[in-house]
C-alpha cells in the first residue's frame, strides 16, 4: 500500500476544500448571481467543510496517537501483551512501527531476562545445593584432614619408634654377627678338641685292651690260690675232727682216771694235758680256719673285684667304644654345626646389610611422614579456611537467590502475550 | 669230791664222777613217741640203750639251740644201779674237784661260778613225774 504523508494529506484536504469552496461559489454565483453572496455562502461552506475536515483529520490523528499512548501506558505498567495495530499510512505509521518494534524488542528482552532470571535462580539453587554439599564435604574433608593429620602424627611416631627399634635390632644383629664369629672360632676349637678326644679315646681303648689282657694273666694265680685254700680247709677239718676226738678221748680218760681213784690221778693229769692240747689244737684249728675263711673271703672279694674289674673293663671298653663312636658323631655334628653356624654368620651379615637398607628406607619414610604430618596440618588449616570461605559463599548464594527471586518478582510485573 | 661239770639252761651243773660212764658224740638219737618233751630219744652205745634227756628242756629252757638241732652235740652217759641215762648239756666243762660230799648243794668254784650238784636219781625221779602221752599243740 502506498503511504501518504500528513503534509500531503493536508495539501490534498486543503485543495479538496478549496475545490469544494470554488464549486460552491461557482454554483451560488450561477444560481444567485450575487458575488458577495456566493462568496459568503462559499466562505460559510468553506468554514463548515474546514471544520469538518479538521475534526476528521485531527480525530483520525488523535485516535491513533491516543491508541499508541494507551498502549504506551499499559506497556509502562508492564503489560507487554498489547498489540500495536499498523493502520496508518502516514508518519504515524512510522511511529506505530517503531513502537511495535520497540514492544517486540522489549518483549524479547523481558522474555530473555525472565528466562535468564529463572536460569539464574535454578543455577543459584543448584549452586546453593552444591555449595551446601561442598560445605558438608568440606566439613568431612576437614574431619578427614584432622584424622589424616592425627594418623600422620601417629605414623611419624611409629616410624620413629620403628626406626629406633630397628637401630637397636641392627645393633643386636651386629652383636649376633660378632657372637656368630666368636661361636665359629669356638666351634673350630671344639672340632680340634673333639678330634684330639677321639684320638685319645682310641689310645685309651688300646691301653684298656692291654690292661684287660694283663689282668686276666695276673688273676690266674689268685684262682689257683683259692683252690689251694679250699684244700687247706679240708685238711683243717680233719685236724679239727682229730682235736674233737682227742678232747672226748681226754674227757673219757679223765672219767676213767677218776673212777680209778688215787691210782688214776697221774693219768688224770695226762688226760687233762691231752685235753688242753686238744683244746689248743682246736683253738688253733679254729683260728686257722678263721684265717682261711678270711683268706677265702679276701680271695673271693679279690676274685669278685677282678670279675667286677673285668666286667667294668669290658663295660669300659664298650663305653670307650661308644665314646669313640660318640666322638666320631660329635665330630661329624661339630662339623655340621660349624658349617651351619658359618652359614648363619653369612646370612646374618646379609640380614644386617638388608636391615641397614631397610633402616635407611624407614628413616626416609619417617622424614616423609614428618613432612606429611606438616602438610596435613597445613591441609587441615586450609580446609578450615575453605570451610569458612564456603560458608561465606553459601551466604552470598543465599543473598543472590534473594536477588534473583526479587528480579523474577519484578519481571513478573511484565505481562507477555500468550503464545 | 670229783664232779663232772657241765652247763645247761644258763647255769653250771655237776654230777658226781662215779656216775659218769662215758662222753660220746655224733651218735644217732632215735626219737620215742609219747614221751615228755625233754626226752630226746634213745641212743645205742656198745650194746646198751640210754634214755637221752635234753637238759635245757628238762630244766625249763624250751628254746635251747642244742635241743632243736641235737646234731654234733656231746652226750654224757650215766650208769648207776642198773639204770642208764644220757644227758645233753650245752657245754661240757670236765672233771673238777670241789670241797663237799653232799648232793643238792650249790657250791662256789675257783673260777667264781656257782655249780649245782645233782644226782642221777634226782633226774630219774623228776622224769617219772613228767607228762607222758600225745603232746599238746
Amino acid at each position: 500500500m502506498n503511504r501518504t504523508s500528513i503534509k500531503n494529506k493536508l495539501i490534498l484536504s486543503f485543495l479538496s476544500l478549496l475545490l469544494i469552496v470554488m464549486t460552491v461559489v461557482a454554483l451560488v454565483n450561477f444560481t444567485a448571481g450575487n458575488l458577495y453572496l456566493g462568496q459568503a455562502i462559499s466562505t460559510v461552506f468553506a468554514l463548515a467543510f474546514g471544520v469538518i475536515f479538521g475534526n476528521i483529520f485531527s480525530n483520525s490523528l488523535t485516535r491513533r496517537l491516543n491508541s499508541l499512548s494507551h498502549a504506551a501506558k499499559k506497556i509502562s505498567g508492564g503489560d507487554l501483551s498489547q498489540e500495536i495495530s499498523l493502520l496508518s499510512h502516514d508518519e504515524v505509521r512510522d511511529l506505530e512501527e517503531v513502537f511495535a518494534m520497540m514492544l517486540g524488542e522489549l518483549r524479547g528482552i523481558v522474555s530473555d531476562m525472565l528466562y535468564v532470571s529463572v536460569e539464574i535462580q535454578h543455577t543459584n539453587t543448584r549452586l546453593a545445593d552444591l555449595a551446601q554439599k561442598v560445605l558438608v564435604d568440606s566439613e568431612e574433608i576437614d574431619q578427614l584432614a584432622e584424622a589424616i593429620a592425627k594418623g600422620s602424627e601417629d605414623q611419624t611416631i611409629i616410624a620413629q619408634k620403628t626406626s629406633l627399634k630397628m637401630e637397636s635390632g641392627l645393633d643386636a644383629m651386629q652383636e649376633m654377627v660378632r657372637q656368630s664369629a666368636f661361636t665359629v672360632s669356638k666351634i673350630n676349637e671344639a672340632k680340634l678338641k673333639t678330634e684330639k678326644g677321639e684320638s685319645n679315646a682310641r689310645k685309651t681303648l688300646s691301653h684298656l685292651e692291654t690292661v684287660l689282657q694283663q689282668m686276666i694273666e695276673y688273676s690266674q694265680p689268685i684262682y689257683s690260690m683259692s683252690n689251694r685254700v679250699e684244700k687247706i680247709k679240708l685238711v683243717m677239718n680233719v685236724i679239727d675232727e682229730v682235736a674233737q676226738k682227742t678232747d672226748i678221748l681226754s674227757l673219757n680218760a679223765s672219767i676213767e682216771a677218776s673212777r680209778a681213784g688215787e691210782l688214776g690221778k697221774g693219768f688224770a693229769l695226762v688226760a687233762d694235758e691231752i685235753r688242753s692240747m686238744a683244746a689248743n689244737a682246736k683253738e688253733s684249728s679254729k683260728q686257722i680256719e678263721k684265717i682261711m675263711e678270711e683268706m677265702l673271703k679276701d680271695n673271693r672279694a679279690v676274685i669278685e673285684a677282678l670279675s667286677k674289674s673285668r666286667d667294668g673293663i669290658t663295660k669300659g671298653r664298650e663305653i670307650i667304644h661308644d665314646i669313640v663312636d660318640t666322638f666320631s658323631e660329635m665330630l661329624s655334628g661339630v662339623k655340621d654345626i660349624f658349617s651351619e653356624v658359618k652359614e648363619i654368620e653369612q646370612v646374618t651379615g646379609k640380614q644386617v646389610n638388608q636391615m641397614k637398607g631397610i633402616l635407611t628406607h624407614v628413616q626416609q619414610f619417617s622424614k616423609l611422614a614428618s613432612e606429611n604430618f606438616v602438610s596435613t596440618q597445613k591441609t587441615s588449616r586450609a580446609t578450615k579456611n575453605q570451610k569458612v570461605d564456603i560458608k561465606a559463599m553459601v551466604d552470598d548464594m543465599r543473598s543472590l537467590k534473594n536477588l534473583s527471586e526479587k528480579m523474577i518478582q519484578t519481571q513478573q510485573r511484565f505481562k507477555l502475550p500468550v503464545e | 669230791m670229783e664232779v663232772f661239770a657241765f652247763r645247761a639252761a644258763n647255769k653250771y651243773l655237776g654230777i658226781e664222777g662215779q656216775y659218769v660212764h662215758r662222753v660220746v658224740d655224733d651218735l644217732p638219737i632215735a626219737p620215742v613217741p609219747f614221751m615228755p618233751p625233754c626226752h630226746a630219744g634213745l641212743i645205742y652205745f656198745r650194746g646198751e640203750l640210754f634214755d637221752v634227756i635234753d637238759l635245757s628242756r628238762f630244766l625249763g629252757d624250751k628254746e635251747s639251740e642244742i635241743s632243736e638241732t641235737k646234731k654234733g652235740c656231746r652226750v654224757i652217759l650215766l650208769k648207776w644201779a642198773h639204770r642208764k641215762l644220757a644227758l645233753i648239756p650245752e657245754e661240757i666243762v670236765g672233771m673238777i674237784w670241789i670241797e663237799t660230799d653232799e648232793a643238792g648243794q650249790t657250791v662256789e668254784t675257783v673260777g667264781g661260778d656257782s655249780v649245782q650238784i645233782m644226782t642221777p636219781d634226782d633226774v630219774w625221779s623228776s622224769l617219772t613225774e613228767r607228762h607222758y602221752g600225745p603232746h599238746q599243740i
